[in-house]
This record gives structure tokens, C-alpha cells and sequence, in this order.
């Protein structure tokens, strides 16, 4: 009986293990998709500028997204009828982790942008990232 | 005058002006880019017959190369139109951007451009080996393959028609297959796919060209059935109905002409007149009469026909005698009958009818219904009430008011070779006749008898017989007519009926009237 368990047990985890490498681009995809959602419900004009990288080299590609990540705390509602649709969109950004190549270059030394025009580059970054 | 001509001067500048600018938006729409495949890209910014002069290119990626010139030109009669890049020039996500300008006669001829994104400008070869399978049910699958290396990147839209259709049908599919849930077999249909990239992979709006098309369904059997069909289809409607209306016609006029294949077909209705002629001839259409229906019914159907009640009531067994009916107009009769345990007799009125009283008689002694009951006369004379078939004779006719009357019971004597068939004798229903009813009775009886041989010795010499009922019968008789008031000569035996105004069997009357 006990053997029986085990060995449903590593069948189980072994069937699971392949589907790790497609899940990763099903998570891209879906922060692609928030991204998206997000774009008309950001709150403009007024707000504080914030650093955009700008098409980063592989090597700086987790600085990027860190500073992306970084940014979208920053971002605003653009009315109080969109708020729950953003806290939610907002609280599904927090949530990605990426695990990459780290450079020396920091978040401030790209250059400041609008949030829209920031959520644009946002969205090149992660397909970049499922493309590749 | 130098007002006005300033005026034209400015006019004809900003004329020209315009006119340039329009002329420069027509002619020079910019460099367009494409990527074919993400194997090789074009940049085209014109073509032989906008083109004045020979342009060159140069490109580069914003902050990450230098500037070089293109190293391929596409040329359309000596005059380059376009750039040709292969893979290893091409980067995506990065910014591009091209300056494209020539030198004509000391001036710089420029063509504008903006910056690109490369990946935004892919357009994918398009999809090949379409395949269709048939599913069950009427359901088609169409797969095909994409030559595009990322099939992930991509998404594909399928459009179809079928021979009846008009127009095109056009559907987005996410993955490689489209399912085709109804097909009609008898349509031949046609499917064209294509594939652009997807939203997870660049932004773009560049579709793919359609296919090669790929076919289902059965093209030229089809029409060849439907001109067979129509042939049938006018045999059916032409030659059928004629057929059948000839044949009709035929039927027809055979059975017109031959009368024995009409009389089956169309047999005589029978009449049942046959059976009726009883009714119509004899009985002139009266059908109660054909039918048989009883005298008395007929009269009680009649509108003023009234009966009065006839109010019985019983003395009580003491010799007291008080009558109990209080309204009457005629005079009360009692009858004296007999019932366990010993004889009885009540008053009756009888303005009543014969039957009437004589049923409630039988009832009240409980007389059997197979008994013929009589009343007697202390003579011991009977009143030959059961002779009495009708409803309209009353009691009244019969009975002597104040009289007493015994009940008798009839008997039929079965007629033998010496009497007649209406011999019949009365016995008195009682306990304790007296002996002079009984005397009377016997009397009575012998003196019929007499007469009915007599009778019958008559009969046999003239075959005509009387009946009881008549008085012609006394006709041979004088003798009978006088003495009693029967009708014919019987033994007869009476039952006694007592008046009330004697409330005993009294024998006394009898002496006296014999």
C-alpha cells in the first residue's frame, strides 16, 4: 500500500515536471496580458515621470524588469471608477518573479517617461521575453 | 500697387507651397519596411515612376551601431527603389532607423522616416500543407503547418465558402487547427488560411498572403445530379398526372357503359318499406295501434284524464264499528277477507276504480299475484270484478253502497270434453264461511253448470259461442237472467263482502234472496 502511494506520488511530480518550461511562458503571457489591461486605466497627465529602460541588452534584462516593477508602484488610477480593476492589475504585476542576468547599470540611468509611454516599453520587454 | 502685387507674391508662394507639400505627400510616402519570414527584410521607398532621382540608404540601431550604408539595392530599371537586408543585419527590439536621401543637381533630396521596431514588422510566410480530415458526424478538421520558426507567436485566420455560398466566411483560430462543425455533403466548399503575430510577440498588424487553397465536396457529380434530378422532376409532374387522368377517363366511361360493373360497384339501396305495410295500410299509420299498445295506457295518455282517490281504511277487529275515513262522498262498502290468524274486514270507498280496489285487496290480504280475487255478495253471488280490464269502470258500478262483500278466490276449471273453456269457480277466501255463502255458492255453481252444458249441447248444433260478458248469452236461458246477476251459468263460488253497517257474517240476507 505505502509503496503504491509512493509511487503515485513520483508519477504525479514527474508528469508535472516538463510542463514547467511552457508555464513560464503561460506566466509572460499573462503579465502581457495585465499590461494591456492596465494601458487605458493609468492616470496620465500630472504624475511623476518614471525610468523606462529602453530596449535592454540580455545581459540587463533583470535590472529591467526589476525597474519596471519598480515603477508600476508608482503608477495612479486614472479615476476613482477604475480603482478596484487597478489594485487587482497592480497586485498581479507585484506577483511576477524573473530570474536573470544582473548589470551594473541601475534604474536611474534610464531615461524618465510618461506612464503610458513606460507600460508601452514594459510590454516590449515581456515579449521580448516570450519570443525568446 | 506695390499692395496688391506683394499680395499675388504671397499668394502664388503659399499656392506653390501647398502645392509642393501635396506633390511631396504623394509622391514621397516614406520608407516602408518588411520583414519577410524573419529571414530577409525589404525597405522600399518608391517605385520607377515617383522616383527622380537615385537614392542611397543608410541604416543603423539607435545606441548600438554605426551608421552604414545598404549593401544590396533593389533596382527597377537602373533606378534603386529599395534595400535588401538579410538575417545578420536584422535586430529585433531595438530601435532602427533608416536615412534614405540622394543628391540631385547640388541639392539633398530627402526622404522622411521614422524610427522602427523591427519586431513589430514581421510578416509571416504563409501557412502550407493544409490538410483536411473528416471528423464524425459531418464535422471537418482543416490543419496546416506555418513555415514561421515560433509557432507561439502566431495566430492564423481561415476563410471558406462553399459553391452556394456568396461571400466568404472568415474565422480567427488561436492554435494550428480549425474545426468545421456542419458540412453538407452536397456543397463543395473551399479554405484559405492565414497567420499574422500575435500580441505576445510584437505589435503588429501585418497579415500573411492566403494560401494555397484547399478543397472538400464533390464539384461537377453534383451538377450532373441536379440536371438528372430535373429531368426526373419533369417526368413526375408531366407524364404521372396525365397517366393517372387518363386512366381515370377510362374508368369512367367503362363504368357508365357496362350497367353490371356499375350495379357492384354503386348496389341498390334496399327499402325497407316491405316490412311497414302493416302499419301504412292496415292500420292507417296509427302506431299505437299496429304496436299493440294497451286501451288503458292510451286513455291515462289522454289530457283530461283524472282519477279520484279512493280512501280505504280498516275496521278495527273489535264488532265496534266506527268508520275512520272522514271526507267521502259515497257511502262506504266493507269487505270482509281473511289473513292469518283469523278474518278481517275493512271499509271501503268505492268510487274508486274496479282494478284499483281490487289491488289494494290482494295487497292487504296478501293474496298472491297468480290468484284472480272476486268479490262476493252474501247471495255468494260474484261480482266478476276481475273481468273488469278497464280503468274508467269504477267500484260504484259493481258494489251496492252499504253492502258486504266477501272476497273469493277463481279458479279455473280446466276445461274438459263436457264443459266449456270458461268454467272457473270461486272459493271463498275466509276462515269460517258461513254455511249459507257456502250453500249460495255451491247453489250457484251447480246452476252454471247446468247452463254450460245446455250451452255447449247448443254449440254443437250452432257453432257460434257467446262469451261471458255479453247478455245475449241468456238469450237460451231466460230462467238465468232472472235469478242471479251473473252472466253466465257457473258453479260459481263467492267470497263474502259485508256492509258496514253489519259488522258480521251474516247469513240472514242470503235466505232471503234465494
Amino acid at each position: 500500500m505505502e509503496r503504491m502511494i509512493i509511487f503515485c506520488m513520483l508519477f504525479f511530480c514527474s508528469s508535472t515536471a516538463p510542463t514547467a518550461a511552457p508555464h513560464k511562458i503561460a506566466k509572460y503571457k499573462q503579465l502581457l496580458k495585465t499590461i494591456h489591461r492596465l494601458e487605458p486605466i493609468v492616470k496620465d497627465k500630472d504624475v511623476e515621470l518614471l525610468h523606462t529602460p529602453e530596449n535592454p541588452v540580455d545581459e540587463c534584462l533583470f535590472t529591467a524588469v526589476t525597474c519596471f516593477q519598480k515603477g508600476t508602484l508608482k503608477l495612479q488610477p486614472e479615476n476613482s471608477q477604475v480603482n478596484s480593476t487597478f489594485t487587482q492589475t497592480i497586485k498581479a504585476l507585484k506577483r511576477f518573479n524573473y530570474s536573470g542576468k544582473q548589470c551594473e547599470s541601475s534604474c536611474e540611468s534610464y531615461e524618465k517617461k510618461t506612464p503610458r509611454e513606460f507600460l508601452k516599453s514594459f510590454a516590449k520587454l515581456i515579449q521580448k521575453l516570450c519570443k525568446n | 500697387m506695390a499692395m496688391p502685387s506683394t499680395f499675388l507674391v504671397l499668394v502664388l508662394l503659399l499656392h506653390c507651397g501647398l502645392g509642393h507639400c501635396f506633390a511631396a505627400a504623394h509622391s514621397r510616402p516614406g520608407v516602408e519596411c518588411v520583414l519577410f519570414n524573419e529571414e530577409y527584410m525589404t525597405c522600399m521607398w518608391g517605385s520607377r515612376e515617383t522616383l527622380t532621382a537615385n537614392y542611397s540608404l543608410y541604416y543603423w540601431y539607435e545606441n548600438r551601431s554605426p551608421v552604414v550604408e545598404c549593401k544590396h539595392y533593389l533596382q527597377d530599371q537602373g533606378i534603386s527603389i529599395g534595400c535588401y537586408f538579410n538575417q545578420s543585419e536584422i535586430t529585433q527590439f531595438q530601435t532602427f532607423r533608416v536615412l534614405v536621401n540622394a543628391s540631385l543637381g547640388g541639392r539633398t533630396l530627402d526622404i522622411p522616416s521614422k524610427p522602427m521596431q523591427l519586431q513589430d514588422l514581421v510578416k509571416p510566410a504563409a501557412p502550407i500543407n493544409l490538410t483536411i480530415r473528416n471528423m464524425s458526424s459531418n464535422q471537418l478538421q482543416l490543419t496546416w503547418t506555418s513555415p514561421y520558426p515560433k509557432a507561439q507567436c502566431l495566430e492564423h485566420a481561415v476563410k471558406y465558402k462553399s459553391n452556394k455560398d456568396t461571400s466568404w466566411t472568415e474565422h480567427q483560430v488561436k492554435g494550428d487547427v480549425f474545426s468545421f462543425p456542419s458540412v453538407d455533403y452536397e456543397k463543395y466548399y473551399t479554405f484559405y488560411v492565414r497567420s499574422k503575430i500575435n500580441s505576445y510577440c510584437g505589435s503588429t498588424q501585418l497579415w500573411s498572403e492566403w494560401s494555397v487553397p484547399v478543397v472538400w465536396g464533390s464539384n461537377s457529380t453534383s451538377k450532373g445530379s441536379v440536371e438528372e434530378q430535373l429531368h426526373w422532376f419533369w417526368i413526375h409532374t408531366v407524364l404521372i398526372p396525365i397517366a393517372s387522368c387518363l386512366l381515370l377517363l377510362v374508368l369512367l366511361i367503362l363504368l357508365v357503359r357496362m350497367e353490371r360493373v356499375w350495379v357492384i360497384l354503386m348496389p341498390r339501396i334496399p327499402n325497407p318499406s316491405k316490412n311497414f305495410e302493416n302499419l301504412f295500410i292496415t292500420h292507417n299509420g296509427n302506431f299505437q295501434e299496429w304496436a299493440g299498445v294497451p286501451k288503458d295506457i292510451m286513455e291515462s295518455f289522454k289530457p283530461n284524464y283524472s282519477e279520484n282517490i279512493c280512501h280505504v281504511c280498516e275496521l278495527p277487529p273489535k264488532e265496534s264499528y266506527e268508520p275512520l275515513w272522514e271526507s267521502s262522498n259515497h257511502p262506504p262498502v266493507t269487505i270482509n277477507t281473511s289473513s292469518v290468524p283469523n278474518d278481517q274486514h275493512f271499509v271501503a270507498n268505492t268510487d274508486c276504480a274496479v282494478l284499483r280496489l281490487l289491488s289494494y285487496v290482494r295487497r292487504m290480504v296478501g293474496v298472491p299475484d297468480t290468484d284472480i280475487i272476486d268479490l262476493c255478495d252474501e247471495l255468494g253471488t260474484p261480482k266478476l270484478l276481475f273481468q273488469v280490464t278497464s280503468l274508467s269502470e269504477r267500484a260504484s258500478d259493481f258494489l251496492q253502497p252499504h253492502g258486504t262483500y266477501y272476497l273469493c278466490r277463481v279458479e279455473f276449471k280446466v276445461p274438459g270434453s263436457e264443459e266449456d273453456r270458461t268454467t272457473w269457480s270461486f272459493t271463498p277466501l275466509l276462515e269460517n264461511p258461513s254455511s249459507a255463502l257456502t250453500e249460495g255458492l255451491r247453489l250457484q255453481g251447480e246452476r252454471r253448470q247446468r247452463r254450460a252444458a245446455r250451452r255447449m249441447a247448443e254449440d254443437r248444433r250452432t257453432p257460434d259461442t257467446e262469451t261471458l260478458t255479453s247478455t245475449a248469452q241468456s238469450q237460451g236461458e231466460g230462467k238465468a237472467l232472472g235469478r242471479d246477476r251473473s252472466k253466465a251459468g257457473t258453479e260459481v263460488a263467492r267470497r263474502k263482502v259485508a256492509s258496514p253497517s253489519r259488522a258480521r257474517q251474516g247469513p240472514s240476507q242470503q235466505d232471503t234472496q234465494r
